[in-house]
């Protein structure tokens, strides 16, 4: 089964929740970060700091863009006039390429009369490799100034090679958390109970719902002060999304995050919480695969 | 020569629109005959690479330059390949702009003035 931990709020602790889950179930889980813009998984993962040195391996990750070849153009102009992203221009019978506004789809070289077009790859990122215990991890790196991160979300979901999956998306509703969540059998949306926390995650739920994903809610930092239940029940009706856990405002909790230990290892009760998690989107991912296979018939 | 000038509204006094690439109106004038054509940009709003494209058109239309507010680093490599020259001014009418060129009063810029909004993006 493959989960993918999402929150549209910032902070709100997917990272805490995605290695909690991956430390809690004992068996071989893969876990992959997807937040390509900012990955930080490995800060909470045990030996942090040996992380990306001991990374058993780092690959590149590349994307093809147009090379034209001036001999065989002759400025017709149909590559530009396809792009949709206006990547490309010609003037004076030369094309000029823009490589940051390529979405690499390869359309170019497709309606290319003259076959001038020939596809090169162009690094985005790296894809970071490494093993905790049980945990295979995965983590995607965006270069600076690159801004293509679904194609680098995709190399890191290629990654994972085992039976449990569990996926930690970026913040927010755009591309990427798309990219992180498609195809996930179940999806997890951390929030607290604040009023930012609550109207992001409604933003969060809709692209899970679109999605088609089956999601639980989980609130973290319950007990804050000033919380408004029914709001957040009234979210979890809404989309049909059950609340299936409540991760408290705790100090021995707070003191392992500030520490960068995983919160199960400070509080040993929460592996439970987190087992009872996977077997509840367990549940609900095989009810959500009957219905569809049932609606099919 | 034909120019080119970025044009925010159409009716008297015309409005020049600083920003280069998303202005709604494009105005060509012929600096010999003074005909002028009012041209509605359909590329305005576009998803990305609104600037390279806006001066891809305007070498289609055979303008030989451009008087615009600001300009950004695709469009201006664009302009600069089809060897239009591009005046920046701060003229708020197209009259006004177009007198400025008429009395060599407008400089033509040598270099983007901004580092455009898509990463700035360079041509290979």
């Amino acid at each position: 089964m493959t989960v993918v931990v999402a929150s549209g709020k910032g902070g709100t602790g997917k990272t805490t929740v995605s290695i909690g889950l991956a430390l809690s179930l004992d068996r071989p889980v893969d876990l992959l970060d997807c937040d390509v813009e900012a990955p930080n998984t490995h800060l909470l993962l045990p030996n942090a700091e040996l992380d990306l040195a001991s990374a058993q391996e780092t690959n590149r990750c590349t994307v093809p863009v147009p090379r034209v070849n001036p001999d065989r153009c002759t400025g017709c102009g149909a590559c530009s006039a396809f792009c949709g992203f206006g990547a490309l221009a010609v003037v004076r019978n030369r094309v000029l390429f823009f490589e940051d506004l390529c979405h690499a789809c390869g359309g170019c070289a497709l309606v290319c009369p003259e076959g001038a077009i020939t596809e090169v790859p162009h690094e985005i990122g790296t894809v970071v490799t490494s093993r905790y215990g049980q945990v295979h991890h995965v983590l995607g790196e965006l270069h600076v100034g690159q801004t293509l991160a679904p194609p680098l979300i995709r190399a890191v979901k290629e990654r994972a090679d085992g039976l449990t999956t569990i996926i930690d998306a970026a913040p927010g509703t755009t591309c990427p958390v798309v990219e992180a969540a498609r195809g996930a059998d179940a999806g997890l949306l951390v929030t607290e109970n604040t009023p930012f926390g609550l109207h992001d995650l409604a933003l969060a739920a809709e692209v899970l719902a679109d999605l088609g994903i089956p999601t639980g809610i989980v609130l973290n930092r319950a007990g804050i002060g000033h919380e408004d239940e029914e709001r957040l029940k009234a979210v979890s009706r809404r989309f049909g999304f059950p609340i299936v856990m409540r991760i408290p405002f705790s100090s021995a909790i707070a003191r392992a995050y500030a520490e960068g230990r995983p919160i199960v290892s400070a509080v040993p009760g929460l592996r439970t919480g987190f087992r009872g998690v996977y077997d509840e989107l367990t549940r609900m991912a095989r009810s959500a695969s009957g219905a569809a296979s049932g609606a099919r018939s | 020569m034909r120019l080119c000038i970025t044009t925010a509204t159409t009716e008297a006094p015309a409005r020049l629109d600083r920003r280069f690439g998303r202005s709604p109106f494009l105005t060509f004038v012929d600096t010999e005959t003074n005909e002028t054509q009012i041209e509605e940009n359909s590329l305005a709003d576009g998803a990305s690479g609104v600037g390279a494209q806006v001066a891809q058109l305007v070498a289609q239309r055979g303008a030989t330059a451009v008087i615009t507010g600001q300009i950004g680093p695709s469009a201006f490599a664009v302009l600069d390949a089809a060897e239009i020259a591009t005046y920046t001014t701060t003229a708020t009418t197209v009259a006004e702009a177009l007198t400025l060129f008429r009395e060599g009063r407008l400089d033509s810029a040598q270099a983007p003035t901004g580092p455009g909004h898509h990463g700035g993006s360079r041509p290979r």
